[in-house]
């Protein structure tokens, strides 16, 4: 075999190929073993999830890992985009349909095995990274290319402010199967086939078609926003590429768009004729492939907004760009030029860079500018609310919640709470997570948790004088919530059952509190009955 | 175009809402309308921009997080040292600058990360761990024993170095936590700190924090350059390096 792979001499086998036609010289392969290389990470979960403690093959990690994707895609671009919990709750639902005789914890740890593995956790979420050889230049020696990408990744979702998955091209890619060809035929390929499955009425196979036609659009508007944000980041970095290739490929989509606007009308009005088939089959599969049309149609649509806008952002930017001071020409390696030479330096002079450093990466914060009237204005208020919300604790007059009697197992779980809510919180954020604490056994024992806690925040807003009788609470205070704990309220009053008053903010320390927003909790976990 | 009236109210609602770092475009129609302002009249941006520049401070990112600003040490809005939550201590200051500058340069390991509009996650024992282990391969270089040096002339990376990795309180208030006397603590605290700014996020598993989007913008528009700009100056000529850092270094004339 081994004359087969070697350099042409000049004879010729003849009837065998000509090494120069074996495809593993053929400029085109490394790309295919690159596309192969994007399934290996779900290959790798599959291996890994063999060492888990769950018994082996119970769980199909590679549908799992698919179905994660989809779970991302479908969401991508909208208002709700998925968080991390979605697609685990998404998947734990599948573990549990997988085996249902198995603990959930279990459900969910295979749920998170799969998420975690698609984001590489395990290599704190740095990309996929592979060496494959490649054979194609002119000598036909042996080179390492590698190929490194990322599946889904994890970004802040401006409006919600939440965190949220995002799957990246190589992932659509994987999942509709080896992509990197043009995604416009293939699309055109999609909807012929769309509409030939659809005449011949297999619907399945129709509807699989119909979700490949879907993900490549997404891959598009994908596309166009990469570069949208490349424009608005740094207008020099893309301007050759808007020079060139983008003028074309906005043609493109428009007439990709009009096209498919088009087409998929046309296999909206066919789908919609199936629905009065009598084969109650047809017509479900019917109802669903439009659902999945209009869905697609949406896509479209949004694709569509970008491409008018996409030319607005280029001059709006070069207009303001050519304006601006140049961007740092330089992005210093934080670690080898910043951090190393920083900790070798004399610690009076590294003083001078970290302070300086500090006020650098806080961003502006806004100064307390005191006005007199309204200090005193708040004093007072303070201590008219703090004697209206005296009346709460009805157990003063019932019997004597002397501090020191509180059971040191409540004051941990008081402590406990705090440190798992995490300050600055709301109160009612911190009566929530006491009264559903799984650590406490007994109902009586989170409800006293509560109140401690309801107390110490109460003392926070509205310390009495310090007297022998309160340095207690001074001490329980501190303890719960810290020595520099401060509270306030913003009129939001305590929307839990059982409870009432202003839902005060409690803050680790005064600087804090200008700054905080913690939200209000108002659902009531132990009270199921209730659900909405 | 003269800006009137109203378009000077709404600069001053745009940077009162951008000094707030917790404030959302998303969340408020307000900051959003006048965030969008902001993006698209060239007037009424080049107003805003020379009234951020009387207070010392620059627009660093328009984008969908908000108006993100930076300002020099100089403005009323820099935070000072003394700000610094249980920073009082020459040591305790030292320690959280390096953690600081340490939580950055873990997160973003190379300059194209920089670039990367991605959260990034950072769990404090890791990173106290990854810490660690450069402040000793730093000591290694001079294992032979070495003169003792006065005081404020001993390197930084020892001030960290000499922190045990955890230390729980056995007295007083202070018993069942962790002291301020190790490095986890400092840790917990600068990550801690960060979430007050808005600069990152506590995840609900506990010990792992998400830095956000306004802490790569923060780090890579406005605190890697000076501090590049005067370790390079320090390595440049080392007996200049006690000079104090100047306040404009990485400003325009």
């Amino acid at each position: 075999m081994d004359d087969l792979f070697d350099l042409p001499s000049g004879s010729t086998v003849s009837g065998s190929p000509a090494p120069a036609e074996l495809s593993v010289f053929d400029p085109t392969f490394p790309a295919r073993v690159a596309v192969l290389m994007r399934s290996r990470p779900i290959t790798e979960a599959i291996i890994a999830a063999n060492r888990q403690e769950w018994p082996a093959a119970t769980y199909d990690v590679a549908t799992f890992a698919l179905a994660a994707i989809d779970l991302v895609i479908a969401q991508q671009g909208f208002a709700e985009e998925a968080t991390y919990n979605d697609v685990v709750g998404g998947l734990t639902t599948l573990a549990r349909r997988t085996a249902p005789e198995r603990p959930a914890s279990e459900h969910r740890r295979i749920g998170e095995h799969t998420v975690d593995a698609l984001l590489n956790r395990g290599e704190r979420e740095a990309p996929f990274t592979y060496r494959i050889s490649d054979f194609t230049d002119k000598a036909r020696s042996h080179q390492r290319r590698q190929v490194q990408f990322r599946l889904l990744v994890e970004r802040e979702d401006p409006v919600r402010g939440e965190v949220v998955l995002y799957a990246t091209r190589d992932a659509i890619n994987a999942l509709v199967g080896g992509l990197e060809f043009d995604v416009e035929d293939e699309q055109v390929a999609n909807e012929v086939l769309l509409e030939r499955q659809l005449a011949k009425g297999a619907f399945d196979a129709a509807e699989r078609a119909a979700v490949r036609a879907r993900l490549l659009s997404v891959s598009l508007a994908e596309d166009l926003h990469e570069l949208i944000k490349n424009t608005r980041r740094d207008l020099r970095a893309v301007i050759q590429e808007w020079a060139t290739a983008v003028p074309q490929r906005l043609t493109t989509a428009r007439e990709h768009i009009a096209g498919r606007m088009e087409a998929e009308h046309r296999l909206l009005a066919k789908v919609r004729e199936s629905l009065e088939s009598d084969d109650q089959q047809v017509t479900m599969a019917a109802a669903r492939i439009a659902a999945l049309l209009t869905e697609c149609s949406r896509r479209h649509e949004a694709l569509h907004r970008q491409v008018i806008a996409a030319r607005g952002v280029f001059l709006e930017e070069q207009d303001r760009q050519s304006f601006r001071p140049p961007a740092l020409g330089h992005l210093p390696d934080i670690s080898r030029e910043i951090l190393a030479p920083l900790l070798a330096l004399d610690s009076e002079t590294a003083l001078a860079v970290t302070d300086r450093w500090l006020s650098d990466i806080t961003g502006p914060r806004p100064p307390k500018l005191p006005r007199l009237y309204r200090l005193v204005y708040d004093l007072w208020a303070v201590r008219d609310s703090a004697a209206d919300d005296r009346d709460l604790d009805d157990d003063d007059e019932a019997g004597d919640p002397d501090p020191p009697t509180i059971g040191p197992h409540i004051m941990d779980a008081a402590r406990r709470v705090v440190v798992r809510t995490g300050l600055p919180a709301r109160l009612s954020a911190l009566l929530v997570d006491a009264l559903t604490d799984p650590g406490l056994d007994s109902s009586a024992d989170r409800q006293r948790a509560a109140e401690i806690l309801a107390l110490a925040a109460l003392w926070c807003f509205a310390p009495e004088a310090t007297d022998t009788e309160h340095t207690a609470s001074v001490d329980l205070t501190a303890r719960i919530f810290g020595p520099r704990a401060v509270a306030d309220a913003d009129d939001l009053k305590v929307d839990l059952p059982g409870w009432d008053g202003d839902d005060l903010i409690i803050a680790p320390h005064p600087e804090a509190l200008a700054t905080a927003a913690p939200q209000p909790v108002t659902e009531h976990p132990w009270k199921h009955a209730e659900a909405v | 175009m003269t800006l009137t009236q109203n378009d000077h109210t709404d600069i001053g609602t745009l940077i009162a809402y951008a000094v707030q770092p917790t404030q959302r475009p998303g969340r408020s129609q307000e900051y959003r309308r006048v965030l969008g302002r902001y993006r698209t009249e060239s007037d009424f941006r080049i107003a805003a921009d020379a009234v951020l520049h009387g207070l010392s401070a620059q627009v660093l990112s328009d984008g969908d997080f908000g108006l993100v600003l930076g300002v020099s040490p100089e403005s009323p809005f820099a935070f000072r040292v003394g700000d610094m939550p249980h920073a009082a201590t020459r040591i305790g200051r030292l320690v959280a600058g390096l953690v600081l500058v340490g939580v950055a340069a873990y997160a973003y390991p190379t300059p194209a990360d920089l670039e990367e509009e991605r959260i990034r996650r950072i769990t404090d024992v890791e990173f106290e761990q990854w810490m660690r282990a450069i402040c000793e391969r730093m000591q290694k270089h001079d294992a032979a024993g070495e003169p003792v040096p006065d005081d404020g002339l001993d390197e930084a990376w020892r001030a960290y170095h000499e922190m045990p990795s955890t230390l729980v309180g056995d007295r007083g208030r202070g018993s069942g936590r962790l002291s301020p006397k190790c490095a986890l603590y400092w840790v917990r605290n600068i990550l801690g700190w960060l979430v007050e700014q808005g600069m990152a996020r506590a995840d609900s598993t506990g010990g792992t924090w998400m830095l956000t989007e306004r802490f790569r913008i923060q780090v890579k528009d406005m605190a890697s350059e000076p501090a590049y700009t005067f370790l390079a100056e320090v390595a440049r000529r080392p007996q200049a390096a006690n000079r104090p850092f100047a306040a404009d270094n990485g400003e325009e004339a």
